[in-house]
């Protein structure tokens, strides 16, 4: 019931019908005050969330929509334009700037420290929702009976830690999401509760995921190079594959959401890209990514705008992903 | 955001009134409200008598029509892109999942449900067999003409009795015949699953491609509340 003009307000409705009187008009306040306090204390990606949640509150043809979701863009790109970095500062930090070339160094090394730690943390906290984990023993208890068990958690591994990536790129950019799900036999995935503000920012989600998975896949190589065992060459091998894959620019794949962000002629540079790199490496799955990449770029609905960032990230992990997969993996690990 | 206010919602150009959403006539009484919409009687109605035209039997024999024809032209376009590129896809399987999950939808006049998902998974996964089978039968006709032209098949060949009495074995009987065409559907469907175990890729598209029909053919309610008294007199907004 409308408390201003007493009509009755079916329960889908957002406003009422007759005076149209905002039926969460409480909760949009606080959020909208919460949102402008997060925003002014510099935690942008708080301020981000509470402005979505705000958004399913309004009904979408009203102005306060278009205005939220104005802000949303705004907020969302200026985040963009600054380093993802430790949120909070510490006083030894700021001491240790003031002795010198050693002191920037620590600052430098801190810095490093800091953001190794807060990914670890997010990997351990990812771990501590009972479906993925669950989802994830399966998984590995599936790829076990068929590759043996180091093999096998090692590939989940690296399947965790691509899907992570775009777990900490929607928490950058406030949006709610399921935590990841294992499916056996096919990866992973994550459902999203909300839509991105713009093809730029669902780029950064996309890709976000293959970046985690190429770390993945280099520090499994780090470890096969520097003990000679060779599972972890393997894990290298396949994580390699199995992220490049993701970045075939079709259907809700990866390379597909990174696309999106891209022009017409910044997806022929990436058809480019591909091409060059086929003929270096000789992949066969290059060619699928080339044609794939080709047809998009022909026909797909091209971004108007340019996203340097989005072409960057996209050559880079075609480059090294694609050149990860010469790695040379021994049939049998000692 | 200065002048931006949660108490009423603002638009540009549209009614204050309650109105109903598919006719725009005002509702002086009573409003229904369908899949989120303000709604009158009459639109409610009208609504209400489209979604129930025609029986179920009738919609997932469309469905089932629809979704074969679909499979087939995925399974077409696949044998066809193979013969134009010498290149096997194993991608164009989400054409093919893409293909049937949206003829399977259209036959159930675009309601979906748990019927008509496992009708399009199953159809998607049909074609996935068909092509599959067709990878599985070229490698095992390769294999056994490299088996013919051994030199030791061309010597058990030559040194075969040419005089030998023609075979007495009986024919097979019917059990046997059907029982023989159940093991070999049987493995025709076993396809992608153990094409899968040597290439996860290949069986991570397929995965795709089943969860496309699947998705495309998820359940729609028709959701219809109401009727809701609209306040005599609205107040001023």
């Amino acid at each position: 019931m409308c408390a201003q003009c007493g009509t009755q307000i079916a329960p889908a409705l957002l406003a009422c019908p007759s005076c149209q009187r905002l039926v969460h008009s409480d909760a949009l306040k606080r959020l909208a005050a919460g949102a402008e306090r997060t925003a002014h204390a510099g935690d942008t990606s708080a301020a981000l969330a509470a402005w979505r949640q705000a958004l399913e509150l309004l009904p979408p043809d009203s102005s306060q929509h278009t205005v939220v979701s104005a802000r949303i863009l705004d907020l969302s790109r200026a985040l963009d334009s600054r380093p993802v970095a430790p949120k909070h500062g510490s006083p030894w930090g700021r001491g240790a700037a003031g002795v010198g070339a050693v002191g920037a160094l620590l600052v430098k090394f801190k810095f490093v420290l800091l953001f190794v730690l807060t990914k670890a943390k997010l990997l351990l906290l990812g771990l501590t929702k009972g479906g993925t984990f669950l989802s994830m023993l399966l998984s590995a208890g599936l790829y076990w009976t068929i590759w043996g068990w180091k093999f096998a958690f090692g590939l989940v591994l690296s399947i965790y830690i691509h899907e992570m990536g775009h777990v900490q790129a929607l928490q950058r950019y406030g949006i709610t999401a399921t935590a990841p799900m294992f499916i056996p036999g096919f990866g992973a995935v994550i459902r999203l509760k909300q839509y991105p503000a713009d093809a730029r920012e669902d780029a950064r989600v996309g890709l976000a995921g293959p970046l985690w998975g190429l770390g993945a896949a280099l520090a499994a190589y780090a470890v096969y190079r520097a003990t000679g065992v060779g599972v972890w060459g393997a894990i290298a091998h396949l994580g390699a594959l199995v992220n490049l894959f993701n970045l075939v620019p079709v259907w809700q794949l990866d390379g597909a959401r990174g696309f999106r962000a891209l022009t017409r002629p910044q997806r022929w540079i990436a058809v480019a890209v591909i091409a060059v790199l086929w003929s270096v490496t000789s992949e066969g799955l290059l060619v699928l990514l080339a044609l794939a990449a080709a047809a998009t770029a022909a026909f797909g609905r091209a971004a108007e705008e340019p996203d340097h960032t989005a072409l960057l990230q996209y050559a880079f992990l075609v480059g090294v992903l694609s050149l990860m997969t010469r790695i040379a993996v021994p049939a049998t690990g000692p | 955001m200065g002048n931006l206010q949660f108490d009423h919602v603002e638009r540009d150009g549209s009614p204050s009134r309650l109105t109903c959403a598919a006719c725009n006539q005002a509702i002086a009484s009573s409003y229904y409200e369908v899949n989120g919409s303000v709604t009158c009687l009459r639109c409610r109605n009208q609504i209400m008598a489209g979604w129930n035209r025609g029986s179920a039997g009738g919609r997932f024999a469309k469905a089932l029509g629809l979704g074969l024809g679909a499979a087939v032209v995925g399974a077409a376009v696949y044998f066809g892109i193979a013969a134009l590129t010498g290149y096997e896809f194993g991608l164009v399987a989400i054409v093919v999942g893409l293909l049937v999950g949206g003829a399977v939808r259209k036959g159930s006049n675009g309601r979906g449900g748990r019927r008509y998902q496992l009708l399009a998974v199953f159809l998607t996964y049909t074609a996935v067999v068909v092509t599959d089978s067709s990878l599985i039968a070229r490698e095992l006709q390769k294999e056994w003409s490299a088996r013919a032209a051994s030199p030791a098949a061309v010597a058990a060949g030559v040194s075969a009795p040419t005089d030998a009495a023609p075979s007495t074995s009986p024919r097979p009987g019917l059990p046997a015949i059907a029982l023989g065409l159940a093991v070999i559907i049987a493995l025709a469907y076993a396809a992608p699953i153990m094409i899968g175990i040597t290439s996860p890729i290949h069986l991570l598209i397929a995965g795709f491609a089943l969860y496309e029909a699947w998705k495309l053919n998820r359940g729609v309610a028709l959701q219809v509340t109401g009727p809701y008294q609209a306040a005599a007199r609205p107040a001023a907004a």
